[in-house]
């Protein structure tokens, strides 16, 4: 891969990588270091990577491996609130609020603080179930392609998506979010 | 809540929207902090830990169990795929191999201890051992200093790193793999490691492929890398090559569709092919799906008396070019005889949307 070709991958899939390294750090700042160490990694075997191969997959499983040995750093970064229980939200009245605007029966829109309060819910979910689930939405993964990450077979990441959005389902619930 | 909200909330508060100047990469100042961050350090640890291990080292001798390997039938239990007695006679040992190091100064020797294939699937267990005993902790490529040892050895309630600040280690982490993936047709692969002691380590690899050769050239990779190494010039290989025969003996039969139930949802089973070997039974599911809805879309597997049929692995989706589609799903060895039940369900929120009985063709 040369250097077009890489500042090309990065303006096509940065935003996806950058969006996952986020969201599985849990704060902005620890992922944007996720982000820059695994682009710096990639950019060190830049000349071995084939452009036609998927880089983004490769890219994402630089990302939980660095992520998963600096787990402990990061954790000690973290500025948001760090629930030990959901129940604390509950406890604090931080329900979701009633003004949910609706444009119409099929889109909802999500103000910033209950886009917050989703995203520490999902945080709340062991490891096994968030990571499927952050690089489905956040990074824009297939199913296939999680598996690979993963080393996973296909149906176990089938079942994990399918037990994560159960307990979201329950927790969102819980918190009196109907939708 | 209903999954479609779920679906709109999640994809709103999973994907916020970033700024194109969000994405740079600043490779001067993260080439400073990760070699600052080189530096050893471990935090100090709780009196319970260096108390566990004091006691698991009394007497002087080894935590770790007596024995010389681990090979594919210790692997088996654990990761459920099951060897079959009848399969047992596939197993190779004592195998013939090339061993390369392709990168200097590696600190391990390898070996393939174990290897077993049939016409669809590839199992290996290979072993990796420190030049120089009691220098180094083996750990799983995955694996970190927080990691309980209980996952890859029979040592609990320690991490990693309380083990080997403990015994004076170094933390290395073992990966590696079957290299020559397009060559075998390899669609699918899993691994496993179990410490035989603080560094030897068996890795249990596990492939589904598509290569039907009698004779397959097998090419695996040992690697080694310290815990806090920064760079992937720090990661040190050594290769394996070796050739495998295929001495399983394949039955294939063919099994079609009798749909129950009433709405078409758009899906049609048009027949389901199985391979039966020595080792284990492999299903091709050959399908049809109405404007390519395959999104969500999966299968499940029960016998004829209701009874759930578990798989063990599978290829995903293949879209023909015929505008049909197929997909791979591997089980432990199982006899259909003369029918079985598929469910077309939806993984998303578990929904079936058809029960199809297959009958032998």
């Amino acid at each position: 891969m040369n250097i077009n070709e890489f500042e090309l991958f990065v303006l096509k899939y940065g935003k996806d990588i950058l969006r996952f390294c986020r969201m599985t750090t849990g704060n902005s700042e620890a992922g944007d270091e996720l982000y820059q160490d695994t682009m710096l990694k990639l950019t060190e075997k830049r000349s071995s990577l084939d452009f036609g191969q998927n880089v983004k997959s490769y890219a994402l499983s630089i990302s939980i491996y660095l992520w998963k040995n600096k787990s402990r750093k990061y954790a000690n970064r973290k500025r948001l609130l760090w629930m030990d229980s959901i129940e604390e939200l509950s406890d604090e009245g931080k329900e979701f609020s009633d003004e949910i605007q609706q444009t119409s029966p099929e889109q909802i829109i999500l103000h910033k603080d209950e886009i917050n309060e989703i995203q520490k819910v999902v945080i709340s979910l062991p490891q096994k179930y968030k990571l499927p689930i952050y690089l489905f939405y956040s990074a824009d993964m297939q199913i296939r392609e999680i598996a690979d990450i993963l080393h996973l077979p296909e149906g176990t990441v089938k079942s994990r998506m399918r037990k994560a959005k159960k307990l979201l389902k329950e927790k969102l619930e819980a918190l009196g979010y109907d939708g | 809540m209903t999954d479609e909200k779920l679906e709109q909330i999640l994809r709103q508060a999973l994907a916020p929207k970033i700024d194109d100047s969000e994405i740079k990469i600043d490779r001067k100042v993260r080439r400073k902090k990760m070699k600052k961050e080189k530096k050893n350090t471990y935090r100090s640890f709780p009196t319970a830990a260096a108390i566990i291990l004091a006691v698991l080292l009394i007497g002087g001798g080894s935590v770790y169990a007596a024995r010389e390997y681990f090979g594919l039938l210790d692997f088996s239990s654990d990761t459920r795929v099951m060897i079959p007695e009848e399969a047992e006679t596939l197993i190779e040992k004592d195998i013939d191999q090339v061993i390369e190091e392709n990168s200097e100064n590696t600190i391990i020797n390898c070996s393939v201890r174990e290897a077993l294939c049939d016409r669809e699937m590839i199992m290996i267990v290979y072993e990796v051992s420190a030049k120089e005993q009691g220098k180094y902790l083996f750990i799983p490529e995955d694996a970190s200093a927080d990691s309980d040892m209980s996952q890859w050895s029979n040592i609990s309630g320690i991490t990693a790193g309380e083990y080997a600040k403990q015994k004076g280690l170094s933390i290395m982490n073992i990966g590696g793999g079957i290299t020559n993936r397009d060559e075998l047709g390899i669609i699918e692969s899993t691994m496993n490691f179990k410490s035989v002691t603080d560094d030897v380590m068996s890795v249990y690899v596990r492939c589904g492929k598509e290569s039907n050769a009698k004779s397959l050239n097998v090419e695996c990779v040992a690697t080694v890398r310290a815990l806090e190494a920064a760079s992937v010039n720090d990661v040190l290989r050594k290769e394996m090559q070796f050739t495998l025969e295929d001495i399983s003996q394949a039955v294939t039969s063919t099994y079609i569709s009798k749909v129950e139930g009433a709405d078409n949802p758009g899906y049609e089973i048009i027949d389901a092919k199985i391979i039966q070997t020595e080792l284990g039974t492999y299903v091709d599911v050959h399908f049809v799906c109405e404007n390519s809805r395959t999104e969500g879309m999966s299968f499940k597997f029960k016998s004829k008396d209701g009874r759930a049929i578990e798989t063990i692995g599978g290829s995903g989706i293949i879209y023909n070019e015929d505008g049909s589609c197929s997909e791979r799903y591997i089980m432990n060895k199982i006899d259909f005889k003369d029918g079985f039940i598929i469910e077309i369900y939806d993984y998303h929120t578990n929904e079936t949307y058809e029960t199809v009985n297959m009958t032998l063709k």
